[in-house]
Formats: structure tokens, C-alpha cells, sequence
């Protein structure tokens, strides 16, 4: 299972690609259960001027509509910084990362 | 301080105005990311893990109040209110917006401060012992060396696409507090047997992937030398050090591979050719440079440190004895500001809090602020007679705690809460070991220690050189911390041993705690410290506390 993900253009804010558009919050992302139309979304976001950068595709595990990243540093990622309420750690996306 | 001249403020100006274009054509979408970001980077503007990050150059550690205050300004306007200090003594904003980075920079220029060369491949903010100007033995203070040197290497041409970054560090006496044997270069200042002043030049040290302890390329250089010398360094290193790959980049593996003395020949015989023929600076400027680095009319107060001590608190007391240092004058002392209040953030200052530090430092420190590789804040000269006035107000937000050089005040880098290049965090085990030990009320007893941690094998956390090294590494997708033991980044400088396999985070605490408790049943009394005591007795103690399962107290050493 993958997800798209990227940073915002202007603000550097973690994005997911979720079929129409880009979002916030991993679990609202498309979730692809192969490779199939991942590059051409890619190709395509990369397209467009001005929305996003460093687009790519990362491993995720669903359950429940819950969507959890594989790798630790997308965990982070989707979650914000452990050590304040800041991004994402302030608008409330569920949290996977403990100590 | 060094002040600005016209063509300092004009260059700064330019170079803002320039990258407000850069950005604009990017945000019209004129310009590709692949095209923008090395302009980018060459302004001091990455993108993280959530946003973009400023890094903002501090030369040579140095602030003013006014400069601080614009700091806060910074962190509360296009920021979230605070800013991180950094082990380069520069200062990080990690949620700067692109559209606003201009502005953020026109707000710098107007304190003659800026981004520039804070990333890329190209001579990096030159680096100083946080002390200068007030410690004891100091020959001269470095940052009459390091601002040539910034005015030398800002901008120059040549040398704006080396193999690999350069970083230079200058230190004015044999203490050495700007860790001199880790840097491309380190100078230290130095006496010859007549008495004239010079440097011992240090070369290819560096932490990261490849550590490795500077070696000494010159045990003397005399002091008009210093331009055309460290010229012919950076000649030959752009000449022959690789590019073919990044991690054997750095002048640390150009030495290594050439051997030392090859290297040497190359660099005194190109000094040789070029030493007659090169213009030096005026000693118009010289003087200028060493003018702006006069200390302060220090003041006379009558009223006795003694006599204010017995009045005031016992955590006054505490704070004296960790947080002073002797300065040169006897009725004045050196204060180090820690920024490790136990629990938070290492490095972090709300913009509060800096606006405190700048009104404290005009009210009791001669307008003159530090940052220092420790990401701590120095206030190098206060009268003692100023003291508890200091203490009171450092209290009052927050940064007040007696805690410089013992295990509390550690070293962290951003690690994976913010960093791209990170594989595991640093900041949540820095925060829980100063948390515990603090629980403990054990930090005093354990006495001076150095924890210093890194959330990847770039070494940000310059974890080589703890005393105790954490490196957080990615073990299939899970943190886990090697821990390394012995490192010094002093004048005895060493790079830290492995004790063995890693630990995963939740058990890097308890492991923290066996070397700690080791430490302190093994310790011939107080005053032998932990780094002398590893000394005397090397690894295999520690090693059979940490793993016992694998008989290591069979071993020898």
C-alpha cells in the first residue's frame, strides 16, 4: 500500500495526494494498492507550477480507514514535531510517535 | 562590536533584493525547484521535514541587544515565536513561509545580519571561542581573526563552489572552547619563543561520516600571514579535493589520501610563490577590525560578591558555581545562559525570552551577547556586583538554570522533529535525560559531563565528541541509538569509542544510567570527572555494565 506525499510550495507543509486534489491529513490520502498510477500523478504534480514540491510515494499500512507510514521519518511527518504543538502536532492528526 | 561599513550594508542589500527576485520568478513559476533550490540554499533557506528553515549567520557568535531584539522580531512575525541556536553559534528559524523569506532578510540587513553562506558549498560562518574578549588566557581575542577572515571569504569568488562546505574556527588561547581540532581549519592564536603572535594551524578535522581530529599543519604562522596561507589551504583544496563524491568531499579526506606532508609541500610551496606578490590588508583595516573588538569601559562596583551571596539563595549559589566562569577582569565574571532548561528544547528561545536577554545585557552586560557552539548564551562581561540583578531577571523567563557543563546541558541537533537529513530524534532523548537526572536531583553529584547527541551520522550534535556520544541511527524503521564514549572537543581533544551495539529508544535511558552509575561507583572521588575517569579505566568497564550477557568483564580492554 503507498500514498503520495509532498511539501506545500509556499508554505512547506506536508501534503498527500487524495484522488482531485492535494490535503492535509494522511488519512484523508489515496491510498494505491500498486504502482500502477502512481507515476503518472507524480508526472502530473510535478506539472503543475507553483502547488507542491518534492513529490514521492511512500509505504503505509491501513487499518479501519486509519492510515499509518511505514517509515519512522514519514510518521513524523504526518504526525509534526514530537517536541511542540506546531504544524501538524497542533491541528490534531492523530498521533503515532511516542518515546 | 564589528559595525557595517558602507560596502558591507550595501553587499547585504543587494544580495536581499537579488533573492527577492529569485523567490518572485519562483513563485511566478519561472524558475523550476531544480532550478531555484540551490539559490535558495545559497541564502540560507532549506526545506525541512514540515516547512521551510532559515538558518541565519551569526559571525563568530556575536549579537548585540539590538540585534537579539530583531531576532524576536523575526521568530514572532514570520515564525512561531521562537528561534533555535545552533552548535555553529547561528540562529534557526524552522517555519519561515517563502513568500515572506525576503522580508525576514530586509528585517536582518537592517542589524547588519543575513543568511549568506550559511549553506552550499563555500566557507562557512567562521567560528570562536564564545569567551572571547574575556577569558583569562587569552593571547588575543579571535574574532579579530575570524572577521578578516569573514571579510575575506564573503562572496569570494573562487571559492563558491568548493568540493564540499569549509568551515573555519579560531580560538585565542590554548583553552579551547571553539573546537578547533574539528574544523577544515582551526587556528589557534599562539606566542613563538620571541614573544610575537601567530597561529598554530590545524587542518582536516571534522566530524560526520568520517571523523577526525585536525592535524597540525603549521605549529606557527605568523599573523600577516594569516590571508595568503589560508588562501593557498583552500587553493589546494579546491585544486584536489574530490568531487566525484560527496562523502569523500570534505579536505579531512583530501589530506587523508594525499598523507599530510604531501599536502603541506603543496600548500607552503604555492605559499612560497604567491607570499611577496599578494596584497594584503591595510593596516588601516587591521586596525579598524581590532578597534571594533576593544573591550568595553569596564566599571567599577564596590559592593562585594561575597556580601551578596550570603544575602541570596541557595539556587543563586548553584547557579554561580555552574553557570560563572573567571573572566579577566577580577571584579567581573563570565555568564553562560543555559538554553537546557530541563525538559525543553535545546538550543530554543522564545522571542520573549530574547527580548529579556537583550534588555538584561544593556542593563548589566555592556551590550555584548554570545552564542556559543553549546547552544547556550553567554554574557561575557558582567560585574559580580550585577549578579543576583542578572540571575533575577534570567529567572523570572524561565532561563535560570544552573546546569552549564553538567549532564542536562546537552548538546542536541533538530534530529527528525524537523530535519531532513535525520534518521532518528534527538531532541525527545536529550529531553528525557535531563528530565530524569534532574528527578534524581543527581546532576550536581555527577559533576561537569557532556552529553552530546546527533539524529544522524552527519554529526550535527557533534555526538563524536561527547563524553558521552549518542548517534541515532534507523534500525528497519525503527530509532535506535548508538552510544559512544570518551570523545573531548577540548585542547585534549579524542574521538568517542563505541561501547557496542545500539539500544532502541526505550531503553537508551537505562543504558544512560548504567554508564552514569558506573561512573560514579568507579570514580576515585568527586573531583575525578567522567571523562577522566574513562580515561583511567577505558571501556571494558562500562562495556560489561551495558551488556553483562556477553561476558565482557572477561575481556580486556
Amino acid at each position: 500500500m503507498q500514498v503520495i506525499t509532498a511539501n506545500a510550495f509556499a508554505s512547506g507543509e506536508v501534503l498527500y495526494w487524495a484522488t482531485r486534489g492535494w490535503v492535509d491529513d494522511i488519512h484523508r490520502a489515496q491510498v494505491f494498492a500498486d504502482d500502477g498510477e502512481i507515476a503518472a500523478i507524480i508526472s502530473d504534480a510535478n506539472a503543475v507550477p507553483h502547488q507542491i514540491v518534492g513529490v514521492y510515494a511512500i509505504a503505509v499500512t491501513t487499518d479501519n480507514a486509519v492510515i499509518t507510514p511505514v517509515q519512522y521519518r514519514e510518521k513524523i511527518r504526518a504526525t509534526g514535531p514530537t517536541n511542540y504543538e506546531h504544524g501538524k502536532s497542533a491541528t490534531g492528526v492523530i498521533g503515532y510517535v511516542s518515546l | 562590536m564589528y559595525r557595517y561599513n558602507d560596502f558591507d550594508a550595501e553587499f547585504v542589500r543587494t544580495r536581499v533584493a537579488e533573492f527577492r527576485q529569485q523567490v518572485k520568478r519562483r513563485i511566478d513559476g519561472v524558475l523550476t525547484e531544480d532550478e531555484f533550490k540551490p539559490l535558495r540554499l545559497q541564502n540560507g533557506l532549506y526545506l525541512q521535514l514540515h516547512a521551510y528553515m532559515l538558518r541565519v549567520a551569526i559571525p563568530y557568535g556575536t549579537l548585540n541587544s539590538r540585534q537579539m531584539r530583531q531576532l524576536a522580531h523575526i521568530a514572532e512575525t514570520y515564525d512561531k515565536g521562537y528561534g533555535h541556536f545552533t552548535t555553529r553559534q547561528n540562529i534557526q528559524y524552522n517555519w519561515i513561509a517563502l513568500p515572506k523569506v525576503a522580508d525576514a532578510l530586509d528585517d536582518l540587513a537592517v542589524v547588519e545580519m543575513h543568511a549568506i553562506q550559511t549553506s552550499g558549498n563555500c566557507i562557512r560562518n567562521v567560528t570562536a571561542d564564545h569567551f572571547a574578549g574575556a577569558a583569562v588566557n587569552e593571547i588575543e581575542d579571535p574574532r579579530i581573526t575570524a572577521e578578516l577572515l569573514r571579510q575575506w571569504s564573503t562572496g569570494h569568488p573562487e571559492y563558491a563552489f568548493l568540493p564540499r562546505k569549509f568551515k573555519i574556527a579560531v580560538t585565542g588561547c590554548a583553552d579551547d572552547r571553539a573546537v578547533v581540532a574539528f574544523h577544515d581549519i582551526g587556528l589557534q592564536l599562539v606566542r613563538d619563543s620571541s614573544g610575537a603572535v601567530g597561529y598554530k594551524v590545524f587542518v582536516g578535522g571534522g566530524l560526520g561520516r568520517t571523523p577526525r581530529i585536525g592535524r597540525v599543519l603549521r605549529d606557527f604562522l605568523p599573523k600577516q600571514d594569516l590571508l595568503p596561507y589560508v588562501d593557498q589551504i583552500l587553493h589546494v583544496y579546491n585544486r584536489y579535493g574530490r568531487r566525484d563524491n560527496k562523502y569523500k568531499a570534505r579536505i579531512k579526506i583530501m589530506i587523508d589520501e594525499m598523507g599530510l606532508d604531501k599536502a603541506r609541500q603543496s600548500i607552503e610551496a604555492r605559499f612560497a610563490e604567491v607570499k611577496d606578490k599578494v596584497v594584503l590588508p591595510s593596516a588601516a583595516l587591521i586596525a579598524t577590525i581590532e578597534d571594533a573588538f576593544k573591550p568595553p569601559q569596564f566599571k567599577r562596583d564596590d559592593r562585594r560578591l561575597e556580601a551578596i551571596e550570603q544575602v541570596f539563595s541557595a539556587e543563586f549559589a548553584s547557579w554561580l558555581n555552574t553557570n560563572t566562569h573567571e573572566h579577566r577582569e577580577e571584579d567581573h565574571a563570565i555568564v553562560s545562559i543555559s538554553l537546557k532548561k530541563h525538559g525543553g528544547t535545546p538550543g530554543d528561545a522564545s522571542a520573549d525570552q530574547m527580548r529579556v536577554m537583550a534588555d538584561l545585557a544593556e542593563a548589566y552586560g555592556y551590550d555584548e551577547i554570545r552564542v556559543s557552539h553549546e547552544q547556550n548564551i553567554i554574557f561575557p562581561h558582567v560585574a559580580k556586583a550585577d549578579l543576583f540583578n542578572l540571575y533575577q531577571g534570567l529567572r523570572e523567563v524561565g532561563l535560570g538554570t544552573a546546569n552549564i557543563g553538567l549532564i542536562s546541558d546537552i548538546i542536541a541537533c533538530p534530529g527528525m522533529d524537523y530535519c531532513a537529513l535525520a534518521t532518528a530524534r534527538s531532541i525527545p532523548i536529550a529531553q528525557e535525560i535531563a528530565e530524569h537526572f534532574d528527578h534524581l536531583k543527581k546532576e550536581h553529584d555527577i559533576g561537569h559531563l557532556k552529553i552530546k547527541i546527533s539524529g544522524c551520522i552527519n554529526a550535527c550534535g557533534h555526538h563524536h565528541i561527547g563524553h558521552i556520544g549518542i548517534l541515532g541511527l534507523d534500525r528497519a524503521g525503527v530509532e535506535n541509538y548508538q552510544i559512544t564514549l570518551g570523545g573531548d572537543g577540548s585542547a585534549e581533544a579524542s574521538l568517542g569509542a563505541r561501547t557496542g551495539p545500539g539500544f532502541p529508544a526505550d531503553k537508551l535511558l537505562w543504558a544512560v544510567e548504567v554508564i552514569i552509575n558506573t561512573y560514579l561507583e568507579q570514580r576515585l572521588n568527586p573531583e575525578e570527572d567522567f571523562l577522566a575517569c574513562y580515561r583511567r579505566l577505558g571501556m571494558t568497564v562500562f562495556k560489561s555494565a551495558l551488556y553483562p550477557e556477553d561476558g565482557f568483564e572477561e575481556q580486556s580492554a
